[in-house]
């Protein structure tokens, strides 16, 4: 018997509950931010919701992202440490591909390699974060054929059309079930990866400062 | 409801103690010869409970200094008082004094037809280890002899605490056993901000997250203990950079959450005072506090450690090891500034340059009698700085 609990903070605060593949409980805030304040009761509400000790989780599942920093660290800090104190083995994904899961289950028929999935997310500072996805493959697992990247829109665009692509688009929220859906198509797929690096996609922000920057030159003996 | 009260036996207790014993173990009490001897011995600790100047329970205990085992002697509850959890108390008691005399494990025997003492000690996470043939005489009766590893054991000893920190550069696990320090692992992200002249709060957060599982894990090797011995979780709510503190709270919620276990915030700066409870036992109050580092320069006063601590006077603009870091960027030295001026001071002249000190004029007094600044002395060097230069 099954528990895989899912943990995404790349956008909102998600946080779902499967038991042998089938959703027992979920609780999801889309709104971005408040995610440290509701990470744990939202964790402890899916496992009371569905009655779940924590030591019968098998599986955390985090979002990796891609997402702006401060939000996308506390579920992934949160599912490792509930792993290390449930016992349960630890799981990463790409935020991005379980939102292609999803939406290439309701499109797989009009994607293919020259018509791929765009998907794009909110990456704040006028840029969005994306990755280009062919279909699904035998196990279900979506095939990223470019990206995760960040860009500005228009130049995103520009891309595209430099490569004669005008992709079927999404910008669905992930949600955390979407995770644990597309977690079950890599076990079947043997892709399954205890890989939980944050996404960030962009250097920290920081600037060596100009007087330290000049620091050998400007003392001098 | 509170329990009974149990206290301390002593000499004058002998007659009482033996009138009970007597009554508990009628074949094979005690001689008093022996039992005077037990009690006044330096080596044991006898408890006692009494209702209405009459003793109803008594327990002892054996703990040789240096050893850690630890024996419960004997134990005996009036007839007419059983059922009240008397003996559980006792045991409890006894278990906590054990602790505190740095024993690791308990031994007992108890005879093999009684199975209610027996439920007890199993409740209170002995294990039947071993049997002893016809070890209770005259009667013939097998003792079963049972331990207690004090570790694993949920009761009678003093709370174990993991404590996450990350309100700034370093991400730190602490694990202690009441007032004893069991593990202080730090991870420290300093070198990666060293290029940059002070910390930078997005590489901080990302060093936490990073640093957060191999530093949990060295903790626990260190106090060698596992999560399951944990019985409540602290964190740090601040105050500190706020990507930095949420790492460590999320991860403290989570692990709180999965371990069944509270969670407690904790103030950084009331953190700060309460080492000194480690170091030295207990925390004289009231106290004032003063805590400079780079992210703090705060005077406290602190009434009641828990409930009562009031920021009195704090820096209004940078904290005095910040101002040092910036003064050394300034002076072309390394971070963090600190050491690197200390060093430099040393083999100087105190007297040669006159730099201000902020806050010490009379007005001052008034709106900030208990406040510092060091943002003017930095302001200071820099223009000196800048005029050394200019005139070359």
């Amino acid at each position: 018997m099954n528990y895989t609990l899912s943990i995404d903070t790349s956008a909102g605060t998600s946080v779902s509950l499967h038991h042998n593949g089938r959703l027992v409980a979920e609780v999801e805030y889309l709104e971005n931010m408040k995610h440290a304040e509701r990470i744990g009761a939202s964790i402890a509400e899916v496992l009371k919701g569905a009655g779940v000790e924590p030591k019968r989780i098998s599986a955390v599942v985090v979002g990796r992202g891609p997402a702006p920093f401060t939000g996308l660290r506390i579920g992934i800090a949160a599912g490792m440490m509930f792993a290390e104190g449930s016992g349960a083995k630890l799981f990463g994904v790409v935020s991005l591909d379980a939102i292609a899961k999803a939406a290439l289950e309701a499109l797989a028929a009009q994607v293919s390699a020259d018509r791929p999935l765009l998907v794009t997310a909110d990456a704040r500072r006028s840029e969005v974060y994306w990755a280009l996805y062919s279909g699904l493959n035998e196990h279900g697992v979506p095939v990223r054929i470019d990206g995760p990247g960040v860009i500005k829109p228009a130049a995103l665009e520009e891309l595209l059309a430099a490569r004669g692509i005008d992709p079927i688009r999404t910008q669905l929220p992930v949600a955390a079930s979407q995770l644990t859906a597309l977690f079950e198509a890599q076990l079947a797929d043997g892709s399954a990866s205890h890989d939980v690096t944050a996404l960030y996609l962009r250097e920290a922000d920081a600037t060596v400062p100009r007087d330290l920057r000049e620091a050998g030159k400007k003392v001098s003996g | 409801m509170t329990g009974p009260a149990i206290r301390i036996a002593t000499e004058a207790d002998l007659e009482n103690i033996m009138v009970l014993e007597h009554e508990c173990f009628a074949t094979d009490a005690w001689s008093r010869e022996n039992m005077h001897f037990e009690i006044m011995a330096h080596h044991t600790t006898y408890a006692v409970i009494y209702e209405d100047d009459k003793l109803i329970a008594y327990a002892g205990l054996s703990k040789v200094p240096g050893s850690e085992q630890s024996d419960i002697q004997t134990i005996a509850v009036s007839p007419a008082a059983r059922g009240r959890r008397l003996g559980k108390a006792l045991m409890v008691h006894l278990i906590g004094e054990a602790r505190k005399q740095h024993a690791t494990e308990m031994f007992l025997e108890v005879r093999a037809d009684n199975p209610v003492a027996q439920s007890l000690y199993l409740g209170l996470g002995f294990e039947h280890i071993d049997t002893r043939k016809n070890y209770y005489q005259p009667d013939g009766i097998d003792a079963w002899v049972m331990r207690l590893h004090f570790a694993k054991a949920s009761v009678g000893r003093e709370p174990i605490v993991l404590g996450i920190e990350s309100s700034c550069d370093e991400t730190g696990v602490g694990i202690v056993r009441g007032n004893t320090l069991l593990a202080n692992v730090i991870s420290s992200s300093m070198d990666e901000h060293a290029r940059f002249g002070g910390v930078v709060p997005e590489i901080a957060a990302r060093a936490h997250l990073e640093a957060l599982q191999p530093t949990l894990r060295e903790a626990l090797r260190v106090a060698n203990l596992s999560l399951q011995d944990i019985d409540a979780i602290a964190v740090t709510n601040g105050p500190g950079l706020g990507g930095a503190l949420m790492v460590g709270i999320g991860a403290a919620k989570a692990l709180a959450v999965s371990l069944d276990k509270p969670i407690f915030a904790v103030n950084h700066l009331v953190g700060h005072v309460g080492v000194d409870i480690l170091e030295r036992g207990k925390l004289e109050t009231p106290t004032i506090a003063l805590l400079v580092s780079g992210g703090h320069t705060s005077l406290l006063l602190v009434r009641d450690l828990l409930n009562d601590v009031e920021l009195l006077g704090e820096t209004i603009d940078d904290a005095a090891g910040e101002a040092f870091d910036k003064v050394a960027r300034v002076l072309g030295l390394k971070y963090p500034g600190g050491p690197e001026i200390d060093r430099a001071a040393a083999t100087g002249d105190p007297k040669a340059i006159r730099f201000p000190r902020g806050l010490t004029q009379p007005k001052d007094m008034e709106k900030h009698r208990y406040d510092f600044s060091f943002s003017g002395l930095k302001t200071a060097v820099a223009r000196w700085v800048e005029v050394a230069e200019a005139k070359g």
